[in-house]
Order: structure tokens, then C-alpha cells, then sequence
């Protein structure tokens, strides 16, 4: 597997490339949007929960983004100008993105990162989609990497439809298992993951021999565990984004002393489950993870990517989730928008949109990341890897890594 | 309870205080537009949104006032509401590609229906398990939104609500936000047209003295049905301009976060008053935003600030008692036309026919006759606990007997609900006054008449003539009681502030207004002092001479020898003798029963308790 | 499986019951819901468990303290949210704004102070939450303690009720007014119910780490069912509470493995509104009589 390692040199070929694009590309008149705002700061707005319960589990995220500023404002801002984020409360409720959304555009934000949540995203884009205004989530659902339906939104992240295949592929192909039982939590990720995996599973010929909905509230997993051991499932997907839901499904299977492989995706990673978990849980337990932030048995993580972690986890908000803080979807977004903004010496949105609907390959901290006006998500399904959830006690990992399976 | 000054002996005359009047509600009108055409003035888009969706949860808060403010019915399931108008409302617009004004009115419908059906267990349980029953009722609502999928598109919600239009073009958000505030100023006026008429009045009633409802023929169960009604219908409406707000509904916007965020805001706002809902919708919308730099720390704040305004506004923001000073002075009436009191609506007769009751083993009542004649006073007495107040409630219908007979007239009264005995034509008074404190006298008294009222609910909040008119009659028939009874002076007093014994007139006036055949009296005489007894047994031989059947329950036996013509005794249940009041006071064993052993003679007055 | 499912609904409709009975403790006093029971709960898990996991002590001393703060809390918000509102008007409903405002205002501290991210805590030794060998099910130990537990919990607690102090506090209950003519002060039997009722929620929290791990959305997954089984119960009866918490349990754990989600609430409405309907005052008639 080859590394991921973008030198200098890869860096300047690509900033090369996208201005090409900007220069050649049949760019219409300017857009209503075209900011020429030279002596001005360039505000990004930032819709993220201060309040309410979720304020700490979801702030390892924006870790990324103050990184991203750091080192933007440190060599030289947008347009010689700092970067400004003005950020808006949307308390973690998909009702108020819609507010959230206006006051960041209200108060000058030109381009808008955030919220994080399939639904609260989904909520989000239907504000900043008429408004043209361009936008990087945090959300994970297939939909939002659809270009035609959200011209101006990026996914700068693996999707629930990605996730499920990886896993898939696992299943099939790496452990050599056919009978795949899904358990997920009854929210728009959980059904749009486990549908992706019965999906993938279809198109691979094989079936799931059972899908199980739980209610985010439940007390005990055990019966619904127990009624996919009893359909005969080899492997277990478990779809969830609230820990809650590894918490239970690990108790369940310790209670039940059964063991099977356990796949699934980023709510997996709970240090709660590692460190409380039966280890025989955890032996098998595989979770998707960007490539990006993986090593393996004889390959160390990237140069890069080791000194951008390094720098996530001096930051204290970054605690017990800091593998969130790592994948954020925010540091490269930041990145790309300065390069796009640099070379075209204005923040024009259509522009940017234009620029970033021809990047092929830009060598992100979360992978080669391409987009094109049909498909905006960043990644395609070949950086999407399983990882072994055990070895974030690996002193290699720095508590963010995962060793490939 | 509150102490509320007496009227101003010096009030204004009546044309130069109606110009004053005029001159405020001009002033208040100005302010008011200046008010709701602020945030037109603002800029950009976000104080606009955030404006139309406050005049959309104030739609809510202001149904949701009249159910739990004025019913008293504790309701945590509005969010559900809402979301059934929404949904209706998004799903016709996008799938079916109605209109809004026809999607908005069949959300409404949709909304409406659902109320009543929430409303159903309302009506048998007590106020807390209702509220348990909405709560879960609100949860059921979110889930089947996510598991009737193909219909509601499950958890990606309904996207691209396209925002109402008129003749094919569509509204700008100013527009919107126009047409949300005038529903709000038609939603405040309706419902205060409603809550001024006998609906308000029964409401109330039902909320804080249902037995003085029933007995004034108001159904418990109609009017609690009708509060719901009325809510949901407000909030299928904020739902429909939620949907288009928002333009995408997903199930998780509906949580129950979202109900009980509409119960705090008219709390906080003040329960059962007329701006309650407004100044709290306003509190929850504004409060943020001034709160700037502490964002993080907003919740924190807000916790605290709401633990301090309770303390020194209990009753709410609008039910603070600094406003007392602002509230208008009721118009100077004219003195009602010198009327005699109105006779009954028919002279009937009272048989009671061998009625028995049995409370879980002890004997209430064994074998109670009696006949009352119309035009004349007929009392029943005896010692405590022989069953005399049994008697009246089994007469109107607050305990159904075991077995035997009532009749008023030809009336079967046996099995019948209260309130709709009371409707036939009885009126009764309770042991302890059972008035509404908080409202006025006269308020008190139109409660009795409300069954005679004929405005439909509708007439009301349109304002229509007839409901004029029944406020016109109903106040000058309400007047002529309390003149009747001679509490005319303290009509608009707070019926809490008025002594014991005025209080019992009050309640006699009450039982009066609606003309009963039949007037149950039950001890009207305890606490009184010898002046208001004397005056009572005039009253009461008047109430007898116009031709009304009077029952009274009494222990003063001398009020009893003067006033009645006949006189049951009745002693653990059973009749002990019957006949004129000399007859039955020298009857040796009601001697013995009644007025001690010794000898028959009576050694002391026996004084009332 | 059927052994399953039956222990795993008592297990967790005794949690519910227990939730039910600190209402009941903090009702019968004051005639006040505490809409912050459910974070009161999370408080006790909460704190047990950092106690047990940073601090490393042993989950008895972990446990004691932690029912002593959550108990001097509740005396707090009895004070401060509830007695001074009740005091400015008995007939009012400020309380439902200040309860909740505390229940805000918890829930929000401990949300920044430490995220919703959860504690697993073992269970207390000699108990474990692994299966016991009991061929084809998988009940555990510590679920079968949890349930009798509850149950001596409970009988303790009516206990109580007939001890010199309980009869003081029904009394007040029943009628404050007669109860200070008595000599009872209504002001101390509130305010020792609340700090009882806090310790307690505490105490059920701790009960329901090892099963539910402690997490800042403990008390939001057992407030509402908590609710449920104190009104079926019958307002005010702790038999019942505890009856009625089995029930829901029972039923729940039923929904789970026959429907979907989607309806698995619409049951518990169904169950509740068919007791509430049959047996308005509660399963165990309540305090909450009906006037005529």
C-alpha cells in the first residue's frame, strides 16, 4: 500500500493544477457573490453546539479548523488579510440550523463550515444552498455528497454509503464470512449505513441475515443481539454514533459470551468501551477510518499526518475523542479554500465552486481528496479502510492511529 | 386571597371615560404596528426569520394558553400537534403540490382531529397522568413519522417546501412574516373574544371549580373538548408556517424538548392571561440574542434567570401584580331598570320517591321520600350525617342513588349527569360558597346563565350580533340578581375579597340566573350573622313567591319554622316525620332525635355550627 | 430467550420503579413533580462512577458519597426552587419553571465539564454482568440482584412510611394545615422528603451504572419511563411503582423483540392509557382521590 506522503514538491503541482483549472475553466460573469472585498477580513461562519449536552463530545472537531486558521493566519491570511470565523449556536438541534445559518450570513460569512450530524447538516444546506454560499459539514449521510442536489456543499469526509461497502468488502473478501447481521440505532445515519450495507451486500450476492433497529434510549441490547446470533449471523455490523450504542452492544455480547467479529463505523471508537470492554470484545472489533490516519504492521503513519496529529492533541478540547479531532473535516476545506482564494485573488463563490468541482488528487491531511460537479464527496471508497478499535492501545497510535486490519 | 380595591366611587362620566378609552386603544394600536413592523426595518435576513418564527410559536403558546392557562388542562404533547400541521402541510405541498392556504387549512384539520383524540383520556384522567398520556402521545407522533416512511419520507424528512404563493408568486420572507403576524393579531383577538364570553367564563369554571360548573349546567367534558379543539387548531397552523419556513421537516424537530418548551414559555409568560403567551414567546426569542458574548454559558444563565423570575413573579411575567395598576377600569354601567325578579322558566314540582345509598357499607340514605311544592319553601333538618346533603347531591346529580326515584315535574332526574339536571331547571348552593375567587362577582353570577346563552362558539369569535347581544342580556339579567340580593355595589369586585356571607349571596345569585324550577339550598345560614339571617329568609320567601320550588337544608330551626311550608326530618337515613313545621317540631321522636333526650322538652337552643 | 427477556425487562422496569418511588418520596410532601429526577439519577451514576474510576475508591465509599451530595442538592433545590415559589402561591405552577430550570441547569455543567462521553462501572464484587451458567440464557447476576434489590428498596421504604417520621410526612401530605396544628413542622419533613428522595435517585443511578454505563443521558433514557411507572403505579404508592415499573419493563422488552422501533412507544401509550382508563387513580390507588 503505497503511502500517502505529499512532499513540497506534490503540493506546488497541485496549487499548479487548480489555478489551470480556475484560468481555463469557462468561468461565467461574475456571480452575484463575487466579494472583492480587499480591504476586508475573510469571514467563515461556523455553526457549532455551545450549549446543550453535546458541546464537549462534538468541540474535538473544530479542533481541526483552529489548527487550519493557525496556520493560515500564520503565513499571511486570505488575501493578505486574516481569517476571520464567526461562529453561531446551533445547540446541537437540526431545528435551529436554519437560524444558526442566517445569522452567520448576517454577520458576514462568506463561506460556512459546520454543523456536524447528518441531520443537522442536511437542515443546514437547505439554507445555504439558495443562498449559493459555499459549505463544508460534519454530516455522514450519502445524500449530502450529491452534487446536483447540493451544488454549493462538500463532503469532506468518508459517507455512510462508503462505510458500508468497506465493511462489506471486509466481511467478504478479507474474513471470509457470509452471514452478516446488522444492528443499528434508529437515526438517519444508522438506516442510511445499514441500508448501504445490505446494498453492498445484494451487489456482492450475498444477503444479511437479519437488520435490527434499536431506539437511542434502549436500556439492554441483548435482545436484539440475541435474535441475530439466533438467525446465524457470523459477523456483526454495528452502525451507531451515540457511544451509548458500543457501550450496550459490547455488554451485550460479554453478557452473552459470544464473540463474533465485530464491524462498524466511527461511533466504535468510544476509549469508554476500551478501556471498560472485555478484551475478548475487542479482539475482533473493526472500525472504518480514513487511510490517511492508519499504519500497518511494518509502515509507520505518515510524516505529515504524525506532525498535525502531534499538534491535535496539544489542544485540551481535543480530549477522549481525539481521533475526531484528527479527521475533522474542517482543516482541509480551510486549506483548500485559501489556495483557491490565493490564486484567484478574490473570494468569489461561483469561483470556488468552480475550483473546487475540478480538484483531482489534492493531497489532504485526510487523504487524496478529488470532487467533481456530480460527486462532492472528498474521498472515494479506496481511502476507506477497517482498523483494528484494539490498538489505540498501541503506543504507535498516540491515542489516534489505528493499525489496519 | 388578593385584596382588589372597590370600584372608584368617583368614576369618570361615561363620555368623556369613552374618549379616554378610544384615546388608548388608538395609542395602543400605533404601538402595536410600530411594534410588529420592526424587524421589516432590520437588516438582513436573520432578525426576520427569527421574527416569523417567533409569530409562529406564539400561535402556539396562544392555544396552548387557552388549554392550559384558562381549561387547566397540563398538555406536554403541543410539539406533536405542530408537527401533524406541519407534516400535512409539507407532504400536500411537496408530494401532492396543493397551495399552501389549502395545505395550511388541511393541516390544521389534520391537527385539529388529532387534539381530540389526544384530548379523549383527558376527559377521565386527573391533570398529571394527562400530562404523562400527551408526553408519550408526543413520542408516538415523532416515531411513526420515522416508521410510516413512504409516507413521510422517514428520516430525511420532507425537503424543498416551497414557500406559499399567491396567484403563482411566491411571498418574500417580508411577506411571510406580514401574513404570520396578522394571524397572530387574529388568533390574540378571537381568543379574547372567547375567553370574555360564557366559553372563557366555563373554562375557568371547569379549571378551578368544576362542582360549581356542573351545577351551573356547564358539561366538563364539552368544554375541556373545546379548549383542544381550539389549541390544536392554533398550533396545526404554526405547523404549516414552520414547514415553510424551515423548508425541511425531518422527525428529530420535533422532539420533547420542543413541547415542553412551549409549557415554559407561558409560564414564564403567565398562565391564564391574555398576554401571558405573547411577553413569554417574546422572553424566549429575545433573551438570546441580548445575551451575546455569554453564548456558551447561555443555558446557565437562562436556568438561573428563570429560578429568579419565578420567584418574584410567580404567576408569570403578565401576572405580576404591578400590572393590576394598568388594567382598565370597568365602564360605568347604568343602573338596571327596576325589574321585579324573573319567575322560573316553569313551575315543577320535586318528588323524591323512596331513594337509598349506600357508601361502601355505611348507610347514607335507607328509604327518603319527600315532595316539594312549587311556590313554596319545603326544608329538610335533622341531625349530622342523617343524610340531608346526600339527599341534594343525589337530587342533583353529583352521586347517583341506589335506588329509587326523582322527579321535577315530569323530568325523570334519576341517571342523569349534573350538568344536564342543572339544565332541566335546577340551581343549588354549596355547603362552603364554591365561587371562582379570581373572578368578579358579576362574572360569577353570568357562570349561572351561561346555559341560557346562544352564541355559538364561532359568533363569538367573529364577534357576530348575537354574541353581542348575549353579552348585553347576560350582564343586565346578572345586575338584576345582585341588586336582588343587594350586592349590586360590588359587582366587579374579586369574588375571594367579599366576607363569607356576601359570598353565599353570591352563590344563591348564581343559582338564580338561569331561572330554575327547582333551588337547592344546602346550610345557607351557617355563618351568618342575625341581621343577614333575617334578610336571607326574605330573600328566600321572595325566591318561593315567584312561583320557584325551593329544598333547603338547614339547622336553624327557627329560619325553618318561618320560612318553610313543609319540613322533612330525617334521622340516619330514614324519614322521621314530615309535615308543617309545628307538626314536625313537637312530633315527639324528632324531640328525641333532634333536640336531646331529656324529656322532650328542649333545655338549650341548638346554634348552627 | 424467554428467560432472557423476562430478566432484562424486570432488570430494567426496576430501574424505572425505583425512579418512580424517588418521585413519589419527593411528591408526597410538596405535591410537586421534580422535572430534574431524571438528572438527579445521572448525578448519582455519575458521580459514583468518576469517584470509583479517577479516584479510585471503593464503590461503597463511592457510593455513600455520592448519595450525600445528591441528597444535600435536592435539600437545595428544595429550598431555593421549590419552597420559596410554593410559599409566594400555593395554587401556582412556578415550580414546573424552576424544577426545570434546574434540570437545565445540571444538565448543562455536567455536559461541559464532562461531555456525553460514558463510564462503563463494573458491577460491585462479588456480582458481575457476565451470564451465569444457566444453559441457553443469559442473565446475569448482578440483574438478579438488581431486581430483588429493588424490591427490599421498596419494602424499606414503606417501612418507613409507618415509622414516626412517615406517618408525619403522610400527614402532611394529606393536609398540611391539620399536620402544623399537630405539631408537625411541614417545612422539615419537605426538606428532609427532598434530600431522602435525592439520595435515593442517587442510589438508583448507581444502580444502573454497571447495566446502563454512566453517561450525562442516563437520566433522560429512565426520567420519562420513570414517569410513566409513578402515575400507572398510582401517584404517591411505592408498590405500585415498583409494579408498574415491571410492567413497563416487561412490555418494553417484549416490543423490542417482536416490533419495530417505530412503535415500541405506542405500546407503552396503549399500556397506559389502558390502566390509567380502568384504574384512574393508578394501579395501586392513589392519593390523588377524587373530590365530590
Amino acid at each position: 500500500m503505497r503511502e500517502y506522503v505529499s512532499s513540497r514538491a506534490a503540493t506546488r503541482r497541485e496549487v499548479l493544477r487548480l489555478g489551470s483549472a480556475l484560468a481555463a475553466g469557462t468561468l461565467s460573469g461574475a456571480s452575484g457573490l463575487a466579494f472583492a472585498q480587499r480591504g476586508d477580513v475573510i469571514r467563515v461562519g461556523a455553526a457549532r453546539p455551545m450549549t446543550g449536552m453535546f458541546a464537549s463530545s462534538f468541540a474535538p472537531l473544530y479542533v481541526g479548523m483552529k489548527i487550519a486558521v493557525e496556520e493560515i493566519n500564520a503565513s499571511g491570511g486570505l488575501l493578505g488579510r486574516p481569517l476571520e470565523i464567526v461562529e453561531a449556536d446551533d445547540e446541537s438541534s437540526p431545528a435551529k440550523e436554519p437560524a444558526a445559518m442566517r445569522k452567520l450570513l448576517d454577520g458576514g460569512a462568506q463561506a460556512v463550515l459546520g454543523p456536524v450530524g447528518s441531520s443537522h447538516a442536511l437542515a443546514a444546506v437547505a439554507t445555504t444552498g439558495p443562498a449559493k454560499v459555499i459549505h463544508a459539514s460534519g454530516g455522514f449521510t450519502e445524500e449530502l455528497a450529491d452534487g446536483t442536489k447540493y451544488p454549493y456543499h462538500y463532503q469532506y469526509t468518508y459517507n455512510a454509503g462508503q462505510q458500508g461497502d468497506a465493511v462489506v468488502r471486509f466481511a467478504l473478501e478479507t474474513l471470509k464470512l457470509r452471514k452478516v447481521g446488522v444492528l443499528h440505532e434508529a437515526t438517519g445515519f444508522g438506516e442510511s449505513a445499514a441500508a448501504s450495507t445490505v446494498r453492498n451486500l445484494k451487489k456482492r450476492g450475498a444477503e444479511a441475515v437479519g437488520v435490527e433497529v434499536y431506539p437511542l434510549n434502549a436500556t439492554d441490547l441483548k435482545v436484539y443481539v440475541g435474535k441475530l446470533r439466533a438467525a446465524g449471523a457470523e459477523v456483526l455490523v454495528l452502525w451507531n454514533s451515540a457511544a451509548q450504542g458500543m457501550v450496550l452492544t459490547a455488554a451485550a455480547l460479554q453478557s452473552m459470551r459470544w464473540f463474533p467479529p465485530l464491524l462498524g463505523g466511527n461511533g466504535m471508537y468510544s476509549n469508554a468501551v476500551i478501556d471498560g470492554a472485555d478484551p475478548e470484545v475487542l479482539k475482533n472489533a473493526y472500525a472504518t477510518l480514513i487511510r490517511s490516519m492508519t499504519y500497518s504492521g511494518k509502515e509507520q503513519p505518515a510524516a505529515r499526518q504524525l506532525a498535525y496529529v502531534k499538534k491535535v492533541l496539544t489542544y485540551p478540547e481535543a480530549k477522549t475523542w481525539e481521533i475526531n479531532a484528527a479527521i475533522s473535516p474542517f482543516y482541509d476545506f480551510l486549506h483548500m479554500l485559501k489556495l483557491v482564494v490565493d490564486s484567484d485573488k478574490r473570494y468569489d463563490g461561483e469561483r470556488v465552486k468552480k475550483a473546487f468541482d475540478a480538484t483531482r488528487n489534492y493531497a489532504g491531511m485526510i487523504g487524496n481528496i478529488s470532487f467533481s460537479p456530480e460527486n462532492h464527496c472528498a474521498l472515494d471508497a479506496e481511502q476507506v479502510v477497517l482498523v483494528s478499535v484494539a490498538s489505540v492501545r498501541d503506543p504507535r497510535s498516540l491515542g489516534v492511529f489505528r493499525e489496519r486490519a | 386571597m388578593d385584596q382588589t380595591p372597590a370600584l372608584n366611587p368617583t368614576t369618570p362620566p361615561a363620555a368623556a371615560h369613552a374618549t379616554a378609552w378610544h384615546r388608548h386603544a388608538a395609542l395602543g394600536w400605533t404601538l402595536l404596528l410600530v411594534a410588529l413592523a420592526l424587524p421589516l426595518a432590520a437588516p438582513g435576513t436573520f432578525t426576520l426569520f427569527l421574527a416569523t418564527q417567533a409569530g409562529a410559536m406564539m400561535l402556539v403558546a396562544i392555544g396552548l394558553n387557552v388549554l392550559t392557562g384558562y381549561a387547566g388542562l397540563v398538555s406536554l404533547g403541543h410539539g406533536a400537534l405542530v408537527a401533524l400541521g406541519s407534516y400535512t402541510t409539507a407532504l400536500l405541498m411537496v408530494d401532492a403540490h396543493w397551495s399552501f392556504w389549502s395545505a395550511a387549512l388541511a393541516g390544521m384539520a389534520v391537527a385539529s382531529v388529532s387534539g381530540l383524540v389526544m384530548a379523549l383520556p383527558a376527559l377521565r384522567l386527573s391533570s398529571w397522568y394527562f400530562a404523562l398520556v400527551t408526553l408519550t402521545f408526543s413520542q408516538v407522533v415523532t416515531d411513526l413519522a420515522v416508521e410510516w416512511r413512504g409516507l413521510t419520507h422517514g428520516f430525511s424528512g420532507v425537503v424543498g417546501i416551497p414557500p406559499p404563493s399567491i396567484a403563482g408568486r411566491p411571498l418574500t420572507p417580508a411577506e411571510v412574516y406580514v401574513t404570520v403576524a396578522l394571524c397572530v393579531v387574529l388568533a390574540f383577538i378571537v381568543v379574547r373574544r372567547l375567553v370574555a364570553s360564557r366559553f372563557g367564563r366555563s373554562m375557568v369554571a371547569a379549571r378551578d371549580n368544576p362542582l360549581a360548573a356542573s351545577a351551573s349546567g356547564i358539561s366538563l367534558w364539552r368544554i375541556k373538548l373545546f379548549a383542544f379543539f381550539v389549541s390544536a387548531l392554533l398550533a396545526g397552523l404554526a405547523g404549516a408556517f414552520f414547514a415553510v419556513q424551515k423548508t425541511v421537516i425531518t422527525p428529530e424537530d420535533f422532539g420533547t424538548d420542543f413541547s415542553i418548551f412551549f409549557l415554559l414559555m407561558i409560564v414564564v409568560g403567565g398562565l391564564g392571561r391574555l398576554w401571558g403567551p405573547v411577553v413569554g414567546t417574546l422572553i424566549f426569542f429575545l433573551l438570546p440574542e441580548l445575551l451575546g458574548p455569554l453564548q456558551s454559558w447561555r443555558v446557565l444563565v437562562y436556568g438561573v434567570a428563570l429560578l429568579t423570575l419565578m420567584l418574584y413573579a410567580p404567576h408569570g411575567v403578565a401576572g405580576m401584580t404591578l400590572w393590576r395598576r394598568w388594567r382598565a377600569a370597568a365602564p360605568p354601567r347604568d343602573a338596571p331598570a327596576a325589574r321585579d325578579l324573573d319567575p322560573p322558566r316553569a313551575a315543577l314540582a320535586l318528588h323524591i320517591d323512596a331513594i337509598a345509598k349506600q357508601f361502601d357499607g355505611v348507610v347514607a340514605l335507607e328509604c327518603c321520600s319527600l315532595v316539594a311544592q312549587p311556590g313554596a319553601t319545603h326544608a329538610l333538618v335533622g341531625p349530622n350525617g342523617s343524610g340531608k346533603t346526600t339527599t341534594l347531591n343525589v337530587v342533583s346529580g353529583f352521586i347517583a342513588a341506589d335506588s329509587g326515584r326523582v322527579r321535577l315535574g315530569d323530568h325523570d332526574l334519576a341517571g342523569r349527569p349534573a350538568h344536564a339536571i342543572a339544565r332541566l331547571g335546577v340551581g343549588r348552593t354549596f355547603q362552603t360558597p364554591k365561587l371562582l375567587g379570581e373572578m368578579s362577582v358579576l362574572d360569577n353570577v353570568r357562570l349561572g346563565g351561561a346555559a341560557a346563552e346562544r352564541a355559538t362558539a364561532l359568533e363569538v369569535a367573529l364577534g357576530l350580533p348575537r354574541s353581542a347581544r348575549d353579552a348585553r342580556d347576560g350582564t343586565a339579567a346578572a345586575l338584576q340578581l345582585l341588586r336582588f340580593v343587594g350586592l349590586d355595589a360590588r359587582a366587579d369586585d374579586a369574588a375571594g375579597a367579599l366576607p363569607h356571607g356576601q359570598q353565599r349571596l353570591v352563590e344563591i345569585a348564581r343559582a338564580l340566573a338561569s331561572r330554575p324550577s327547582l333551588l337547592l339550598l344546602d346550610e345557607p345560614a351557617a355563618g351568618l350573622s342575625m341581621d343577614e339571617l333575617d334578610r336571607l329568609g326574605t330573600l328566600i320567601e321572595s325566591i318561593a313567591a315567584r312561583g320557584t320550588t325551593v329544598l333547603i337544608v338547614e339547622h336553624h330551626l327557627e329560619l325553618i319554622a318561618r320560612i318553610s311550608r313543609s319540613v322533612t326530618v330525617l334521622d340516619r337515613g330514614r324519614v322521621l316525620a314530615a309535615g308543617t313545621p309545628d307538626e314536625v317540631f313537637r312530633h315527639p321522636d324528632v324531640e328525641r332525635a333532634y333536640m336531646g333526650r331529656e324529656g322532650g322538652r328542649p333545655t338549650m337552643k341548638r346554634r348552627s355550627s | 430467550m424467554v428467560l432472557d427477556l423476562v430478566v432484562s425487562g424486570l432488570t430494567a422496569g426496576s430501574l424505572y420503579g425505583l425512579v418512580a418511588v424517588g418521585f413519589n418520596i419527593l411528591y408526597r410532601p410538596t405535591k410537586v413533580f421534580n422535572f430534574a429526577q431524571g438528572d438527579l439519577v445521572m448525578l448519582g451514576a455519575m458521580g459514583a462512577a468518576l469517584l470509583m474510576a479517577r479516584a479510585h475508591w471503593h464503590w461503597t465509599f463511592a457510593l455513600l458519597a455520592a448519595c450525600a451530595a445528591v441528597g444535600a442538592l435536592a435539600w437545595i433545590e428544595e429550598r431555593v426552587a421549590v419552597t420559596t415559589v410554593l410559599a409566594r402561591s400555593s395554587s401556582g405552577t412556578a415550580w414546573i419553571i424552576t424544577t426545570l430550570a434546574v434540570s437545565m441547569i445540571i444538565a448543562n455543567l455536567v455536559g461541559k465539564l464532562l461531555g456525553a462521553e460514558p463510564i462503563i462501572v463494573p458491577a460491585p464484587w462479588p456480582l458481575s454482568t457476565d451470564a451465569l451458567p444457566i444453559a441457553g440464557a443469559s442473565v446475569s447476576s448482578y440483574q438478579l440482584a438488581l431486581i430483588a434489590l429493588a424490591l427490599v428498596l421498596v419494602v424499606a421504604i414503606e417501612r418507613m412510611y409507618r415509622s414516626l417520621w412517615g406517618k408525619a410526612a403522610l400527614a402532611v401530605a394529606e393536609d398540611r394545615d391539620a399536620a402544623l396544628l399537630r405539631g408537625i413542622d411541614p417545612a422539615a419533613i419537605s426538606r428532609w422528603s427532598w434530600a431522602l428522595g435525592g439520595a435515593f435517585a442517587a442510589l438508583t443511578g448507581y444502580m444502573a451504572a454497571p447495566v446502563l454505563s454512566a453517561s450525562t443521558t442516563l437520566g433522560g433514557a429512565l426520567l420519562l419511563k420513570g414517569f410513566a411507572a409513578a402515575a400507572i403505579g398510582g401517584l404517591g404508592s411505592n408498590r405500585g411503582a415498583l409494579i408498574a415499573g415491571w410492567i413497563i419493563g416487561l412490555t418494553e422488552a417484549s416490543a423490542a423483540l417482536l416490533l419495530s422501533p417505530g412503535y415500541q412507544n405506542a405500546v407503552m401509550l396503549l399500556v397506559v392509557l389502558t390502566v390509567l382508563l380502568v384504574r384512574p387513580g393508578g394501579i395501586v390507588s392513589s392519593l390523588e382521590a377524587r373530590t365530590v
